[in-house]
């Protein structure tokens, strides 16, 4: 063998030595995590997506389309909302992203499958703290999934996503950019959660009525992931207004709703009163900056009994949030800023208003 | 197209291909084609912004190399770089005076009422501006006739691996490199054509990307984030800068000596300083030797006693800080520069020409002395506005508590080392392309670690390069 030749394998054997003893290493490293990671970060999304292909081969309509994380996810029936307006609807929300992770859900997924005339887009706080890293591990974990990448297929992200699918090192290297806390573990985010939700017809969720339930682990668990390090604004932001500016390109208006909650979850907040100033001035900024329609329901219910824990609505409350979006349907457009109102009965009822 | 992007990686091996298939007038023109479409690929619109620039060089070269008369050749030179800053002037710094002027006439009472005009930068302006501007000089000063070929001279401006951001190339360097045919590069050249690209993608994506998400984070935070954390955001940014200019610089080199075409070095591990002389001297050589050359010495260097080598000092590094940026951040950057380059040269500092010699132990006092003044200064550099870089040292120096994000120190800490043993290792053995002089395990195991490095931080959207705003 001539030296320039020897000189190449024994360089190539150097570099295949470190390249394999870093994939050694991420495997005998990362035992708690499963080593295949789902198609999805949550199995809700595959779920959903599953009938939006349906509706897609369909090729039916979807007039109105829901949008958001769980709160949206269980505290609007598109069933009754169709029976209402008559208009065709979708509940597309799923159980854990922020607006960063909702806007690429919109726009690159379901959007262009479903093609809406309308988009409601739920919010509440949580969905708005840009240095939450329970939102940045779930988006990073939404990305880097293969279902993603499959519906936004290019030759490069096929080419990282079947590297991801063969190598640990690489499927899990996003988390190792942050050392300090992929060392503490954050099991939750990193897409092992294959828990199938119970889902109807029009991407409804199935629950079943049951009484207000507050947990003190729930309530800690909501400061710890989501609301700590509270920081509205960058690009949280950003990802809502550039749901709203690419909507509107495409045709399609847009709807914000700012979600129900209870005193119990502003409890969580680290310091509620100024951070849900700060979340409100984040609201207005966007408001003021796209003109989007605006429902502000977060105060609409008085006391939890409408709800089954900190933040989602139960049956009853759902039922009579949609019917008030569907009985003031009409007056929700054109930078519309309505005010969301009910009463405290067992079953209760809500209205629409104009914000003063 | 960013370097550091697949579109690259295939725009550069397809030119690359065509290229070696090619005799010179054919090179050329394969280069020119593909630089003006490089180019376009960030914004057509300002192609024939670059192609009139070059016309106007071309012929003011032409003129100047044409004439005997020095009257003549003085007025083409100067109307070459009079058009070239009228130029630079509209597209970079109007905004900026108008804004200053309507400030200023607000300070004194007044109301001014402009029409609102919104000019956007041509992307690389500065750089091929200055570039053209050598050329007209050194035609002018008879160090280099003037080039007959429209087609290499607009080869020498609009050549793609530098054109973005340099390093600014000398045209008694560039030129005769493209007017002569190219050997084809041995073994030896793209080995270490290859491995600094391989270098400079490590140092813009595994040192400078890592450490932006906390600069980024930090200095949205400002004075709220506790001196501890506004330290490290400091830091962050003086890794995140050289990381990303000096990977650039690699970059531009390595795929340059592909195509068999030398760029000068723009950096020379400029935070191994020991004083601020130092640092200019190894930092963005290639602007600051510009800078030396055509500003510093025309203004009379230090040939005309103390004060006004102080007031040449200052006023290089002015608009040395200017031409970065139109704002008040970058001219108060450049400024303060200027002020410790004037303060150490009437200390009696000094900094031999040349490469610096190996750091000893004894240095390290100044040379993180250096570093920290030299991060400081990156504070003005980087914040948006004055209030904003007021604000964030200020609370870097009230010693406030705050909690430090472990993250963000790993993360900060791990970078310093790679940047402190990359730095070391070239300045030791005086080779960029040191880690190819190791033995074959070492060398392949070296480049291992740096390729998976930038597998670790690559994925998702490209960051861009800092200095591509200039």
């Amino acid at each position: 063998m001539k030296k320039s030749t020897r000189s190449a394998v024994v360089t190539l054997v150097g570099f295949l030595a470190v390249v394999i003893g870093a994939e050694v290493a991420a495997r005998a490293w990362l035992p708690a995590i499963p080593p295949d990671a789902h198609t999805w970060p949550r199995a809700e999304i595959g779920q959903k997506l599953e009938q939006i292909d349906a509706y897609e081969e369909r090729g039916e309509a979807v007039d109105v389309l829901f949008v958001g994380s769980s709160q949206m996810a269980a505290s609007t029936n598109p069933q009754l909302f169709t029976e209402q307006t008559g208009l065709s609807s979708y509940n597309a929300a799923f159980a854990g992203p922020s607006m960063r992770t909702v806007g690429r859900w919109l726009l690159d997924i379901v959007e262009p499958k479903l093609s809406p005339d309308v988009v409601v887009v739920g919010i509440a706080s949580r969905d708005s703290n840009d240095r939450s890293r329970k939102n940045k591990n779930v988006h990073q974990a939404f990305l880097n999934s293969p279902g993603y990448r499959q519906e936004t297929a290019n030759l490069a992200s096929q080419f990282e996503g079947w590297l991801e699918d063969v190598s640990v090192f690489m499927r899990y290297r996003r988390l190792m950019r942050e050392p300090a806390t992929f060392l503490e573990g954050t099991d939750d985010d990193l897409g092992s959660q294959e828990i199938r939700m119970p889902i109807g017809e029009r991407g409804l969720r199935l629950i079943e009525p049951v009484d207000y339930r507050f947990t003190l682990k729930g309530q800690r668990r909501l400061a710890k992931g989501t609301l700590g390090n509270f920081q509205t604004g960058g690009r949280e932001y950003r990802a809502v207004v550039e749901m709203h500016d690419v909507l509107e390109e495409r045709g399609v208006e847009m709807i914000l709703v700012n979600m129900p909650l209870t005193e119990d979850y502003l409890e969580a907040h680290e310091d509620a009163d100024a951070d849900m100033t700060s979340y409100r001035e984040f609201l207005e900024d966007i408001v003021a900056a796209t003109g989007v329609s605006f429902v502000d329901a977060e105060e609409a219910f008085a006391t939890p009994k409408a709800f089954r824990d900190l933040l989602h609505l139960d049956v009853e409350g759902r039922d009579a949030f949609t019917e008030a979006l569907a009985d003031s349907w009409e007056d929700i457009s054109d930078g519309a800023h309505l005010l969301m109102e009910c009463n405290n009965k067992r079953t209760p009822e809500c209205e629409l208003h104009p914000a003063p | 197209m960013l370097f550091n992007s697949l579109e690259f990686a295939g725009f550069a091996t397809i030119t690359l291909i065509l290229y070696w298939m090619l005799r010179l007038r054919g090179q050329n023109v394969l280069l020119l084609i593909a630089s003006y479409l490089f180019y376009s690929a960030w914004d057509w619109r300002f192609l024939s912004l670059l192609i009139f620039q070059s016309l106007v060089d071309y012929v003011a070269g032409l003129g100047i190399g044409r004439s005997e008369d020095e009257r003549i050749r003085k007025r083409y030179l100067i109307g070459a770089i009079t058009i070239n800053l009228l130029v630079l002037a509209t597209f970079k710094y109007f905004g900026f005076f108008v804004d200053s002027a309507i400030g200023l006439l607000r300070w004194i009472g007044l109301e001014p009422n402009p029409p609102l005009l919104e000019i956007i930068l041509p992307i690389g302006i500065s750089f091929y501006t200055f570039q053209s501007i050598t050329y007209s000089f050194d035609v002018y000063r008879r160090r280099l006739p003037p080039t007959r070929s429209f087609l290499n001279y607009a080869v020498f401006v609009a050549y793609f691996p530098h054109m973005i951001a340099g390093p600014i190339q000398r045209a008694n360097h560039l030129l005769p490199q493209i007017e002569r045919p190219r050997t084809r590069p041995d073994g030896r050249q793209v080995r270490s054509g290859l491995f600094l690209i391989v270098m400079g993608l490590f140092k813009k994506v595994a040192i400078a990307d890592a450490v932006a998400g906390v600069a980024n984070e930090v200095f949205q935070r400002g004075s709220d984030a506790g001196s501890a954390t506004l330290l490290i955001g400091v830091v962050a940014f003086s890794l995140q800068i050289y990381g990303d200019f000096a990977g650039y610089s690699d970059c531009a080199r390595g795929v340059s000596r592909l195509f068999g075409i030398e760029l000068t070095r723009n950096f020379e591990q400029p935070y191994l300083s020991r004083n601020i002389t130092e640092f200019w001297r190894t930092w963005h050589i290639s602007l600051s030797s510009w800078l030396h050359d055509y500003l510093y010495i025309p203004l009379g260097g230090n040939q005309g006693g103390k004060l006004i080598t102080y007031r040449n000092l200052m006023l290089t590094m002015l608009l040395g800080g200017l031409w970065h940026g139109a704002s008040w951040t970058f001219v108060i950057w450049g400024g303060l520069h200027g002020l410790w380059l004037a303060v150490h040269r009437a200390l009696g500092g000094y900094a031999q020409r040349g490469l610096p010699a190996t750091p000893r132990w004894r240095d390290v006092p100044s040379i993180l002395a250096t570093f920290g003044g030299v991060s400081l200064l990156w504070v003005f550099f980087r914040s948006g506005t004055l209030t904003q870089a007021m604000d964030y040292l200020g609370g870097l120096f009230s010693f406030a508590p705050g909690s430090v994000d472990p993250d963000h120190l790993i993360l900060v800490a791990f970078s310093a080392l790679m940047v402190l043993v990359l730095d070391l290792g070239q300045r030791i053995t005086g080779d960029h392309s040191v880690v190819l002089r190791w033995s074959p395990p070492v060398r392949g195991a070296a480049i291992g670690v740096l390729l998976l490095s930038v597998l670790m931080w690559s994925g998702g959207d490209a960051q861009p390069f800092i200095y591509f705003q200039f």
